[in-house]
């Protein structure tokens, strides 16, 4: 530790030098007068402004550069501001040309996730290497750990690379299951378990290299798998368990990502499957429900709609009074269910009296439709229609009867 | 008419001087802060020093080096309270687009360590200046070769230790070094197995006894001929010739080889390849790790007629850079006598084998040290580049080298490789730049 403070203290030597000064006084004027206007104005993510003010103000740069430099003082500075500035302007500038063709939320969100903490750990990397060399700072020993030295470059990694490998490896993941699918005419569902697991064996690798990276030998993984092992045993049962299971349901291809379930009695679309947990959407009350990997590990039986094929059998029950004739009645209820564009005609829908019953003959009506998350809306369309069928055709749905036999009059 | 508003001190202030009072104290603040930080003459003193003393070869007595540096910087700070030294080695193939990315910046070293031709292209591209150091300070110090960096009444760069060329063998198979050159070609026929350097400024000593040496390091330094253009004199065009055609006859020999730098020829006499090999002095640690007492060093052999050959020897330089501060530079002086003083230089001599201290008051025990007395008596003889001679045959030492490969495996003809050194030689100097 005493090393870094030492280095921090050479830097400091560096930057009181009057030339440096000069340069980072341009720097920090440039920058304030920037975040007064922007203050000022207040422009929205999708306004072109900003960047504007950005050439703006590598305008100012490159002149102050070049008037700095005309007394022969350094000015390299301000030149690698304006450099790093001309990229994230013209970022922000692809930004904004994608926000017109992409989803606005996801380019938004890979922007603010992904981009701009990427690119300032860059900028920042660049500016380290160019003052003082960047395998210098990274080779600064701050403790000793397994009998290796931990140095600040390791520590670094440690804290930026998982972030960036959970984060970054999302778009060339999708980008690579775009064209897997496009060639090898993968299904949705199958292109979602190749990206994942594609992923997943991304971020395993980055986390080995990082380990080889921050100096952790064998012995000192030996002992944090020991160390894990007695873990699993007690607290992260439960995180291995999610996380297998989650693994497994991949392979099986019973949840993955589109699928549709019945869970809770209520149909609920799959929306992400992860380590931990799989997230479901419920069309009914739009909730999304974060449900742990080994529910459906272990539960008897996971019911889906969309196993082998999307379509989803609907039933609607219906009574008619005793007095119509069972196939006349049948033959309309197939022809309310063939009327409505939405039920499909193949399997043809199909009516049966199911049951004699106290007050009437009692039918179903089962059709099928294309999609199980249409179900409710679609069975409210048929019995709307059965309501109006019967009334044009006098086919009476009775009240609850009885009928009582007076002994008196016997 | 100006809105004039009452001031105690008499003068009335105008409006626009009231509404902008803060201004003058913040450019002011600003103005100490850019001109060096006035108020901070109690804030310790950092001075950066870049260390980029070569690599390949060397590499193990680069590390000893810079080992004894940091004791060096250690042993400074103790004696001089309030200075921090930081000390950032940089290798050689990367000094010049290094300092020259952190001088744009403002943030260049202090000092600089590098061996000659590096320290040239620092002056050539501005980014180091010369020492402000007076003769009354640098008399004492009786500096080997100050001459060769003398402009004017200041140094470019002082000399600050010197690594001579030798020759490395194993006891074991060889009882007696070559005394000669055509020894060494005898003993290969006896069945030795010889290795050269095929880098051209440490196979030139090869050259020494055809007359060639002085005339090709001439030629590569920018000199013109008698019809001023780059080139050689028909005589020394002659010698030239006959030494290239010395080294492809050499090469026939089958245990005389030749490898690409004296990094593959360590290794090879580290691992029994090799019997004999001519080395840097460098190279001796290195060596004397894997074969002990079994390791012998001694000059390179002489020319045929008796005379002694002369081979190049590495020279590090301290250059002084050109950001620093005057307080900066006051500090940095300081350091270069410090460690050009006898103490530090013995030190270096004895604790970093292969370095020979410039300081000539350093005693040299050659009666207690077989190497150092090689060391000594190669010294003697060597070619020590400085920045008017020899500098030119170390800069464009990858590009003959590559020329003298293909000469010595026949793809081209010794004058066919002449035509092309002078070729290089001509390129590397503009029009009206020769001497």
């Amino acid at each position: 530790m005493s090393e870094l403070l030492f280095l921090i203290g050479g830097w400091f030597g560096m930057l009181v030098r009057g030339s440096v000064l000069l340069q980072l006084a341009i720097l920090a004027a440039v920058f304030l007068l920037h975040l007064a206007w922007k203050r000022r104005r207040r422009p929205s993510l999708a306004s072109w402004q900003p960047v504007l003010a950005k050439l703006v103000a590598i305008g100012v740069l490159v002149l102050a550069a070049a008037l700095v430099a005309l007394p022969g003082l350094a000015s390299g500075l301000i030149i690698l501001a304006a450099q790093l500035l001309g990229v994230w302007t013209a970022l922000d500038g692809l930004r904004l040309i994608l926000r017109r063709f992409q989803n606005v939320d996801a380019v938004e969100s890979y922007w603010f996730r992904a981009v701009r903490p990427l690119f300032l750990v860059l900028a920042l990397l660049l500016f380290i290497d160019r003052f003082d060399g960047l395998q210098a700072i990274a080779d600064v020993r701050l403790i000793a750990m397994f009998g290796e030295q931990f140095t600040l470059g390791g520590a670094v990694l440690l804290v930026s690379l998982p972030y960036f490998l959970v984060v970054l490896s999302e778009l060339p993941v999708l980008l690579l299951g775009f064209l897997l699918q496009r060639l090898m005419g993968l299904s949705a569902g199958n292109r979602k378990v190749f990206e994942l697991i594609f992923r997943y064996l991304l971020i395993g690798v980055g986390v080995l290299w990082l380990a080889n990276q921050v100096g952790l030998n064998g012995n000192a993984i030996a002992a944090i798998a020991g160390g894990l092992s007695v873990g699993l045993g007690f607290g992260i049962k439960e995180v291995f368990s999610n996380f297998v299971s989650g693994l497994w349901l991949l392979f099986e291809g019973s949840v993955r990502p589109g699928e549709i379930l019945l869970f809770e009695g209520d149909p609920a679309e799959v929306r992400r499957l992860g380590l931990r947990a799989a997230t479901l959407w419920r069309d009914r009350d739009n909730v999304e429900l974060v449900v742990p990997n080994q529910t459906f590990f272990t539960a008897a039986t996971t019911t889906t709609y969309t196993g082998t094929d999307r379509m989803r059998r609907s039933e609607v029950q219906v009574g008619a009074s005793y007095r119509h004739d069972p196939d006349r009645v049948i033959a309309l209820l197939e022809e309310v269910a063939r009327a409505n564009p939405r039920v499909l005609p193949q399997p043809a829908p199909n009516g049966l009296l199911i049951n004699y019953g106290d007050s009437s003959i009692d039918y179903a009506l089962r059709f099928w439709i294309a999609n199980p998350m249409d179900d409710p809306a679609i069975s409210s369309e048929v019995r709307r229609a059965i309501w109006h069928a019967f009334q044009d055709h006098e086919i009476e749905i009775p009240f609850p009867q009885r009928v009582l036999h007076n002994n008196a009059d016997a | 008419m100006p809105d004039l508003l009452p001031r105690a001190s008499g003068r009335p202030l105008l409006r626009s001087e009231r509404r902008s009072g803060h201004r003058p104290a913040l450019l002011a603040a600003l103005l100490a802060l850019a001109v060096g930080c006035g108020g901070c003459q109690r804030l310790p003193v950092n001075l950066q020093v870049s260390i980029s003393p070569g690599a390949g070869a060397d590499r193990l007595s680069s590390e000893s080096l810079n080992r004894l540096a940091s004791q060096m910087a250690r042993e400074f700070m103790q004696n001089n309270p309030g200075v921090n030294l930081h000390l950032r080695y940089i290798p050689e193939a990367q000094v010049l687009d290094t300092l020259s990315a952190r001088s744009s910046l403002g943030v260049g070293p202090d000092l600089m360590i590098t061996r000659a031709a590096p320290a040239q292209a620092l002056v050539q591209k501005g980014l180091s200046r010369p020492s402000d150091l007076e003769p009354a300070q640098l008399d004492p110090l009786a500096i080997k070769y100050l001459q060769g960096f003398r402009q004017g009444n200041r140094y470019l760069a002082l000399p600050f230790l010197v690594q001579p060329s030798l020759a490395c063998y194993d006891r074991r198979r060889i009882s007696a070094p070559p005394q000669r050159l055509d020894d060494l070609v005898s003993l290969a026929a006896e069945g030795k197995h010889i290795g050269l350097p095929l880098l051209f400024n440490e196979l030139l000593w090869t050259s020494t006894g055809f007359g060639a040496e002085d005339p090709l390091i001439r030629m590569l330094d920018g000199a013109r001929t008698s019809n001023g253009k780059p080139g050689l004199e028909p005589a020394d065009r002659k010698a030239a010739l006959a030494w290239l055609q010395w080294l492809y006859r050499a090469n026939v020999e089958p245990t005389l080889k030749f490898l690409d730098n004296g990094d593959e020829l360590v290794q090879a006499l580290e691992t029994g390849t090799l019997d004999w090999i001519s080395c840097n002095a460098t190279a001796i640690s290195r060596l004397r790790r894997d074969l002990g007492g079994n390791l012998a060093v001694s000059p390179l052999p002489r020319t045929n007629d008796g005379q002694p050959s002369r081979a190049f020897a590495r020279l590090l330089l301290i250059s002084f850079g050109r950001d620093s501060n005057p307080e900066e530079r006051r500090v940095a002086q300081k350091f270069a006598l410090f460690v050009l003083n006898d103490f530090s230089q013995n030190n270096l001599m004895e604790r970093a084998v292969g370095n020979m201290p410039v300081n000539q008051t350093v005693i040299v025990p050659v009666k207690n040290s077989p190497e150092l007395a090689a060391m000594e008596q190669s010294l003697a003889s060597s070619i020590v580049p400085n920045f008017r001679s020899g500098v030119g045959a170390t800069r464009l030492a990858q590009p003959i080298s590559q020329v003298l490969k293909q000469t010595i495996y026949g793809e081209l003809s010794p004058a066919q490789a002449l035509q092309q050194i002078e070729a290089l030689a001509g390129a590397s100097q503009p029009e009206g730049q020769g001497r």
